[in-house]
């Protein structure tokens, strides 16, 4: 009697764990990875650079929408500006205070873009020389027109985006130009001009 | 001529007189659904039977603890007692395993029902067996499994915008007057409104409330990169204006609801000394912010300047 009381308690355990793993983990998880990482249903990629192509607009759909409350965002419209994230560098490693990184953004064209680096909760990262960015109008451009922004741990010559001991890193691209959010609507287009992200070194 | 029937539809068959004839039918009825019953349901396995019995034989004459206590055992028979007391553990946990296996089908619920033939007779007695599937795996609870899934996954998704927890909105709900422009420093670690928030910008923020009536914002974008943007309390963008390479562009309108706007109580629409543009807010509150792109230090003061100038105030009816 009490084996067969053990085995319907061990069976309704092992069914309710099963339901439980499918429906309330497999319902959060599914739900989690759509707003927070999106998928191709919600955003662009190209290389290593992802873009909400739906950010900011009143049409958006539930997961651009739930993506933008959820972090706290405040998007301009994506026909007017598009912003681009990346985790990874070209090769698909995942960015890290510990590397050094080069971007060839001098065939970046817009009127206006901006790029930062972030730790991986979107903070600003604490540096001596209180530096976190460069735009269209702070980069330094070389003699022979080419414009390369490092980003390390240690100073550099040159455009560097220090990032301390930061650990993971988002590297944030916002560009502003109608013109060229038009064009880039269409991903071959983009993938031309975004900056490919090398990396130099690692500790 | 038909049978007798039962007076009472529902009285049980051995307080029925029957005749001879149609017990003998009834018997029959009932050894054929009880063969039917032996070949679909599937008895225990006579090693697990057996297994079961040898373990209740192991521990019905096992000795207190009280006795136990009192036994001095030398290393040898403790190692030994050890290794018995594993196997046995092992022999429960099979049991176990087995029964959880085998128990379900074991306990297909028997429902007997008297049923009544065509001519009014009542004749058979119908056995059916009901065999339970054992497992979580069956069609039925995998697809109710998917289904609620489903349901969690779409009730997360609306619920996140729905209730705004972390939105942009709900933060800066609460450190921002309302209908008017706050300057707020150049980001910085220590200083930061909110995350991604793109850091070589000066930022000015409005949060309007349009409650009490419309709100008339005024504002000067001088180049490319400045731009005034209108956003819901889930962040939607219903409003944007982006300053041009050439010339400064002027942003005045006058934003309202859309029931205002159907009453007619922009001052445009009653004073013909007023003509401004009107936009309409999907919401009674939410934010403007105006952008700016700083191209260095000491072009801080000046961009300062010009966003305080900008104006976010209620209008003038």
């Amino acid at each position: 009697m009490l084996l067969r009381a053990l085995a319907t308690v061990v069976n309704f355990a092992v069914r309710g764990a099963v339901f439980l793993g499918i429906a309330v983990l497999g319902g959060f998880g599914s739900a989690w990875v759509m707003i927070h990482s999106g998928s191709s249903l919600t955003a662009a990629t190209e290389g290593p650079w992802v873009t909400w192509t739906a950010a900011g607009r009143m049409d958006a759909d539930p997961y651009t929408r739930a993506h933008t409350v959820r972090l706290g965002l405040l998007p301009l419209t994506s026909t007017l500006a598009m912003t681009f994230q990346a985790q990874t560098d070209a090769a698909g490693a995942r960015i890290h205070s510990s590397c050094v990184y080069a971007l060839d953004v001098s065939k970046l064209d817009a009127e206006w873009w901006s790029l930062a680096v972030f730790d991986d909760r979107g903070g600003l990262i604490r540096n001596s020389a209180g530096r976190y960015a460069y735009n269209a109008s702070t980069v330094l451009r070389d003699a022979d027109g080419g414009t390369r922004i490092v980003v390390s741990r240690d100073a550099r010559a040159g455009n560097w985006l220090p990032t301390a001991g930061a650990g993971r890193l988002i590297l944030s691209l916002m560009v502003q130009d109608p013109r060229w959010t038009a064009q880039a609507a269409n991903g071959p287009a983009r993938g031309r001009v975004l900056p490919e992200i090398r990396t130099l070194s690692c500790r | 001529m038909s049978e007798p029937t039962s007076p009472h539809p529902g009285a049980p068959l051995q307080q029925m007189a029957l005749p001879a004839a149609i017990r003998e039918r009834i018997k029959r009825e009932a050894e054929k659904t009880d063969a039917r019953d032996r070949q679909r349901t599937k008895p225990l396995p006579a090693r697990l039977v057996d297994a079961v019995a040898g373990l209740h034989e192991k521990f019905r004459d096992r000795p207190s603890w009280a006795t136990l206590r009192k036994v001095r055992v030398p290393p040898r028979v403790a190692g030994d007692l050890i290794k018995r007391g594993r196997r046995a553990g092992l022999s429960v946990g099979t049991a176990l395993d087995r029964l959880k296996q085998e128990l379900p089908i074991a306990k297909g619920a028997v429902s007997a029902e008297r049923s009544t033939e065509p001519n009014g007779d009542v004749s058979t007695v119908a056995i059916r067996t009901a065999v339970r599937q054992p497992s979580i795996f069956a069609p039925g609870h995998l697809l109710t499994a998917l289904l609620a899934g489903g349901v969690i996954h779409i009730a997360t998704t609306f619920a996140i915008t729905a209730l705004g927890t972390g939105s942009a909105f709900r933060t800066l709900r609460n450190v921002l007057p309302s209908n008017e422009f706050v300057v707020v420093p150049q980001q910085a670690p220590s200083a930061q409104v909110l995350p991604y928030l793109a850091p070589d910008m000066l930022y000015a923020f409005c949060r309007f409330d349009l409650r009490r009536g419309n709100i008339e914002i005024t504002a000067q974008l001088p180049e490319a990169g400045w731009s005034l943007a209108l956003y819901t309390r889930q962040g939607d963008n219903f409003y944007a204006t982006p300053g041009a390479r050439d010339k400064p562009t002027s942003v005045d309108f006058v934003l309202g609801t859309a029931s205002d706007r159907l009453v007619d109580l922009t001052p445009g629409r009653r004073r013909n000394d007023v003509d401004l543009s009107h936009v309409t807010s999907p919401d009674v509150e939410g934010l403007v912010v105006i952008r700016a792109p700083l191209k260095g230090v000491s072009y801080e003061a000046i961009v300062q300047a010009q966003l305080k100038s900008a104006r976010c105030s209620p209008g003038k009816a």
